[in-house]
Parts: structure tokens; sequence; C-alpha cells
């Protein structure tokens, strides 16, 4: 029989992923010339953890790699080697090599080494170099002090183990902690064999023998729980220190004599309380559970059909009379805000907080600011703010571009700024926060500021601009993200493609949201993301054309008009406008859009709602408004196929499906056939 | 009194099939000698089917005898506290390191 290790290769590459995440964080921290101890052991319990686990596993490449990681950060520890900026930089490095000879693995490629080799050499030659110079000073001390310096700082632990069902298939072998805590110091082990099955009964693959075990070591509690740490969750252990007073008792009996024997009184001492001294480790993770996001998302559907049979059984009762009508629509009424509540909650499961993504950019920014020569200091806020999974998981690369925008051309060089009146060290803040029934994220930076004069330029350059065309500050920083505009004087490898910007605004409007440019001269850039929460629901307003009803998404809606006979008028190239607010708007009449019969082609006789997508306002001639409601929204991609114009479909209360409208595609939409129309 | 040689690997990949090979030997009955020298790779798995065996043995009145025991077999025994009841207190290490 063999073992199926491929799923718990998973959970040691997702946690050791998320463990390099720490470990990356811990090494930002850490500054050149002081070894603060705290940070150091998260990092050595990093590197720990990873190579036990890949050792465990076989993988060779990444077990010899964190093992001289280990031994150079035990140096660290101990005091014995300063973190230098280039040696933390080597660390930084190393984090990317695990990571991508993890990934390698995980995905069955051959990996590259090369990188990881030097590195590995590196560390080796600092600890090489750290224990020459140590060495002499080092072997005079031992001799004189060995025996009565650390004897007395021995303490001993008795250390008691029982293995859960699944302790040896997750690849936890005892043998193999035990010899680790042998390693430690003087070790006495005592099997109890008590709860061992006949030969023949017993489950091969569960552990059923026990341990207990006294160690004698000078090293730190922390030690003992390291080697445990693969293990926990799959065994009883308690770690006690042996009772004070008195001198470390030796067993009664060195070893267990004829196998039925009754358990020795280490083992019964330490037995009772497993659970008291149960390891620290991963404490904080010990109330959440992994959930594959799929399972999620079958909850979310099958809440959201509830939802709409909720609605359509509200409808149905609407109708009926009677006393017994009477207590069946507060039935309704109760399951109404029951089932609102399950949404909330289980929208709620799919959050995550926006630190997630946020927490990539510290070692952007240590990154960019060293291979720029600026010095930047970047702040975070609101880290904590939660917003829907899908949200976070797409919002990434728009941020990372926006970040490196700061940085790159925001931030000036040191001298630049001194001689500007500022401090050297440039000022980048992320930020967000709720704000309605939205995220705001906020990229700021106290760099110089854009340029107007030559954004305008540019733009005329490029034909965005007529030359004669007067714009106002909005107008011209929106220029910024038109398709194939750069203003990088010479484009870098870091941005400056001029493939940016427009990226970074079409991500953003694809989830719903819009982005904002502002900037003063010598002060700074501020950009400003909204995003929805989530992308399961949306808050609509319903509206009929003919017999159809659509449902306009609230957020894009300006206002409704009832509109005087003769207001409108036709503009060649731009069909028919109307005037709103001294601006002319384009009418969408939504019957020609979708060949849909209307009650009235007068646009007095219905309503022109003014809606705005992607900066640009446009009317809707419509029949009239119904009513607002939150909508689920189902994918059109996966129920039928993608229409332009269409962001989705919802099911009504009545049972009848109705299109939700994608305002931005829409206007896109009737530009085009406008131009065709007229020709131009 | 028959000799049964153990294989190079007892680990948990192993462990059906040698819990299967053990019951066989202990099933053919007599006395009984186990040769360990082969073993360069042991872990809990294996050892804690030989501790059955010997627990088996030790109740059938008979007692766990070895030829020849490896360096590996015998320090993975002494590490968890399994030298007495698999009868390995006063072997001296043969065959395969």
């Amino acid at each position: 029989m063999s073992i199926e290790l491929d799923q718990f290769h998973e959970v040691f590459f997702a946690e050791s992923f998320e463990a390099l995440d720490a470990m990356e964080g811990a090494l930002l921290q850490l500054s050149p010339g002081t070894a603060d101890s705290e940070t150091i052991n998260t990092i050595f319990r990093v590197a720990h953890s990873i190579k036990g686990g890949a050792g465990m596993f076989g993988f060779n490449e990444i077990a010899s790699f964190t093992h001289t990681l280990e031994t150079l950060l035990d140096e660290l520890r101990s005091g014995r080697i300063q973190p230098t900026a280039q040696l933390c930089d080597a660390l930084l490095q190393s984090v990317d090599e695990v990571r991508s000879m993890m990934s390698a693995t995980q995905q069955h490629q051959v990996m590259d080494t090369s990188a990881a080799d030097v590195l590995q050499e590196l560390f080796k030659q600092a600890v090489a170099e750290a224990s020459a110079t140590d060495a002499a000073p080092a072997a005079t001390v031992a001799v004189a002090t060995v025996t009565p310096a650390i004897a007395p700082e021995r303490t001993a632990w008795r250390i008691g183990f029982r293995a859960l069902p699944e302790l040896l298939v997750r690849g936890n072998d005892p043998l193999r902690m035990f010899e680790e805590l042998a390693g430690l110091g003087e070790l006495e082990v005592h099997v109890e064999t008590e709860g061992l099955p006949d030969l023949e009964l017993l489950d091969p693959m569960q552990c059923h023998l026990q341990w207990s075990a006294v160690l004698k070591t000078s090293a730190p509690r922390s030690s003992i729980d390291l080697i445990f740490e693969w293990a926990e969750g799959d065994c009883e252990l308690s770690v006690a220190r042996q009772e004070e007073g008195g001198s470390v008792r030796a067993p009664e009996q060195p070893a267990v004599s004829s196998p039925p024997s009754p358990p020795v009184p280490q083992a019964s001492a330490a037995a009772p309380r497993p659970m008291a001294a149960r390891l620290p480790i991963g404490g904080g993770d010990a109330s959440s559970i992994r959930v594959g996001i799929e399972k999620i998302d079958e909850l979310l559907n099958t809440v959201g059909e509830i939802v709409i049979t909720q609605s359509m059984l509200g409808q149905l009762a609407a109708g009926f009379e009677g006393v017994r009508a009477d207590r069946l629509r507060a039935g309704l009424t109760q399951l109404e805000s029951n089932v609102r509540e399950l949404q909330e909650s289980v929208m709620r499961v799919r959050m995550l907080p926006v630190g997630s993504v946020f927490s990539r950019f510290p070692r952007l920014v240590h990154d960019l600011s060293s291979r720029l020569g600026k010095k930047i200091r970047l702040q975070i806020n609101g880290e904590q703010t939660e917003v829907d999974k899908t949200v976070l998981e797409k919002i990434g690369d728009p941020l990372v571009h926006l970040v490196r925008n700061s940085i790159d051309h925001g931030i000036e060089a040191p001298a630049d700024r001194v001689a500007a009146g500022k401090s050297a060290e440039g000022t980048v803040r992320l930020d967000a926060c709720h704000k309605g029934g939205a995220i705001n994220i906020i990229i700021s930076d106290d760099g110089k500021g854009l340029d107007k004069a030559h954004i305008l330029q540019k733009g005329r350059e490029k034909g965005l601009v007529g030359e004669s065309a007067v714009l106002s500050d909005p107008e011209i920083y929106d220029l910024i993200f038109q398709p194939g505009f750069s203003t990088a004087a010479q484009a870098t490898d870091l941005s400056g493609r001029g493939v940016g910007m427009d990226v970074v605004r079409r991500n953003i409007t694809e989830l719903g949201g819009n982005v904002e440019l502002s900037s003063a001269p010598g002060a700074g850039t501020t950009t400003t993301i909204t995003l929805p929460l989530t992308l399961a629901i949306v808050d609509g307003q319903l509206v009929a054309v003919g017999e159809e009803t659509y449902i306009v998404p609230l957020v894009a809606i300006v206002e409704s008009l009832q509109l005087r006979p003769g207001v409108a008028s036709q503009v060649y190239d731009h069909g028919e406008v109307i005037p709103f607010r001294g601006e002319y708007l384009p009418i969408i009449r939504l019957h020609e859009m979708f060949g849909v019969e209307p009650h009235s082609r007068e646009l007095s006789e219905g309503l022109v709602m003014v809606v705005e997508g992607d900066g640009r306002r446009a009317g809707l001639f419509i029949d009239k408004l119904l009513g607002q409601q939150q909508v689920v929204i189902k994918s059109m991609e996966t129920n039928y196929t993608r229409i332009e114009g269409i962001g989705g479909a919802t099911i009504l209360g009545e049972g009848t499906v109705s299109l939700i409208l994608d305002i931005p595609g829409l206007l896109r939409m009737a530009r085009a056939t406008t131009r065709l129309r007229t020709g131009t | 009194m028959s000799t049964v040689m153990l294989g190079g690997s007892l680990t948990l990949r192993e462990a059906t099939d040698l819990q299967q090979q053990l019951l066989a030997t202990d099933a053919a009955g007599g006395e009984l000698e186990l040769d360990g020298s082969g073993v360069q790779r042991v872990d809990t798995a294996g050892l804690q089917l030989l501790v059955a065996l010997a627990r088996r043995r030790h109740a059938a009145g008979h007692r766990l005898r070895w030829s020849a025991v490896s360096a590996a077999l015998l320090q993975a025994s002494a590490r968890l506290g399994l030298l007495d009841i698999l009868g390995l207190g006063d072997v001296q290490p043969k065959g395969a390191a």
C-alpha cells in the first residue's frame, strides 16, 4: 500500500507560502545593525518549518537550501553575525528563491537552482567566517567553563507524547521528533505499549504507542516546541518543566522491561494534563478553518436562489386574503429578514481584509527605492478593511502599477527633494476605508505632482486633444488614462511603457469601480479607487421599456428627467441630444438598442434617465421607473454568453429574467452606432 | 528454528506488507529468529509492528531472538525506548550501517 501524499503536499505548500510571506514581512523589519531577537526568531521558525516539511516530503533542494539558511539564521540569532544591509537583501532574495523552488515543485517543473546555489555559497561563507573569528576565544572559554557554567542552566523537561490517528499518514514520524529532541541534550525515553493492539488487529497506518520522556537541555522551551510544530493537531503533547527542588529525578526504571508492564510514573504524571500544556504554536489560527472558495460560492448561489424564491412567495402571498393570509405574510416577512441575514453572513465569509494585498508593498517599495536610489517610507492604513475576495484578487495588479508610478514618477530623488524644501525621505501612503456600500483605496505620495502642461502637450502630440481645446484640470488628468499615453520622458523598466494607466482604469471599471486622480504641483498626487464591496449583488433601479424590465445599477444613475416636448435636438455627428446643466447629453433609446417595442417613442411621453459611466454621461430613454431592489447577479458568461451592454442577469420576484445593464459598455456601444449611422 | 530476514526498509510505506510478513512468520510457530542486519531505513510504523510481534510472541511464551541487527535498527529502537521490549538490550550492531 502506498500512501497518497499529494493532499498533504498541498497543505504544506499553502502553509509554506503563507509562512514565507510572514518571513518576508519580518525581514523587512530587520534593519541593519540591530538584531531584534523576536524578528529573527520569526524568520528562523519559518526556515525551520519549511526545512522540516520539505525534508519529510523528500523535496531535497528546498530542504538543503533552507538548511543552509537556517544555519545562518541561527548565527544571527546568537548574535555571532550581525545583519548587514547586504545580508538582509540576500535573505530577501532567499525568500524569493524558496518561493520559486516551491512553485516549481508544486507544478512539477524543473527548478533552476543557480541563484539559490549562489546564495547558499554566500550563506555558508558568512557562517564559516563567523565561526572562524569565533573559534579561538570560544575554545579557551569552553574548556574552562563548560561544565560548571552550562550544567546549572540545564532544565529538565517532561514530555508526554501520544499520537492521534492521522499522525503517521501526515508524514510525521515520532522517531524523527525524538531524534531531534535527543539533539538538544540528554534524553530518556519511555514507551508505553498499553494501547498497542495485537499484531493481527492493529492498523499499521496508526501509531498506537505512547511515550514519556525527560529531556535535560540548555535549549529554550521554544526549541522543543519547534520540533513538534508540524505534528501540531495530530498529537497530544505535554511539555512541562520538571518540578523544582531537588535534583532532576531520574526515572526509577531506566527502561520498561516486559511488554505489558504498567506505565511508568512519569507517563501517568504527564498524561493527565496534555491539553493544559498544549503547544502555543498556531494558537491564533486554531479558531479558523480553510474552506475551498467553490464551496462558499455554491453556498452563496443557493442563498441567492432562496432570496428569489422568497420574493416570489412574497408576491404570491400579496394577493391572498383572510386571517390566515395575514399569518402567512407575517411568516414571510420573518423569512425575508432571516434570508437577508443569511445572505449577508455568506457574503462576509467571502470578505477578506485588504491587508493581504497591501502586504506585498513593503517589499516592492524596498526593492524599488534601493534600485532608484530614492528614500521612501511606506505608510499603510486601514489594512483591516474587508472586501470581496474576487475584488481583492483583481485589484492587486492595478495597485502595484499605481504604487510603482508614485515611486518612479512621483517621488523625487533625495537631492531634488531637499532642494524643494522637503525632507529627503518621500512618503507613499496606502489607505483603505469603507464608504457607503463601497471601499475606497487611496494611493498618495508627497512627490512632485503631475505636470499639467507636460501632460497637455503630450496629449496634443498624440492627437488626444485638439490644438485649441481648453481643458479643465480633471480633464487633463484624465488624459493619463487614455490608451497609449505615457508621460515618462524616458521609459524605465518599472513603468512608463505607456501600457499602464488605461489598463489600470479598465481593470477597475470591469470591477464596477472607478478611479480618480488629483494632484498639486510640488505637493504630490493622490489616486482614489472606489470599488464595490462585492460583485455578487447590486442595488438596482428597475425600469420598464415596453414589456421588458431592465435593471440599472444605482451607482450609475445621476437623475431622471421628464422632458417637455421639443427639448431634444439632432446634432450632426452626435445624433439626438438634450441640454443638461450646461452640457449636451446624447440620448440612448433603449428600445432601439435592444430591439424592443416601446410604449412610447416620444421623449416627452417617457422618461430620460441620466447615467454616468467611464466619466461620460448620457440620457437613457425609457418608458417608466419601477421599484428599486437589491438583486443577485447571475453571470451572462456562465449561463449564456457575453452580450455587449449587459452586465448580467437576475431573476425577479415573479420569476421573469431581467437583464442588468452595463452602463459603460452601453455608452461605448451607443457611440459606435451613432458613428455608424452618421457615417463618421 | 527458522530465521526470518527483514527487508531493507521497515517504514510506513511497507507497513501493511510487513504486518502480513510478520503474521505469517508468527503463524509458522516454534522458535523464531529475526535477521535485521539488512535494515537500513526504519520508522515508528515499522518499529511498532516489531513491538506488536514481540508482545504476541511473549504472550505465547516465546522470546524474540535476533541473529543480527543493523546499527540503524538498533539506534532507532533505542531512541524510542524500545530496546528491552524488542529484546535488543544487549545486542551489538552488525550489517548495514
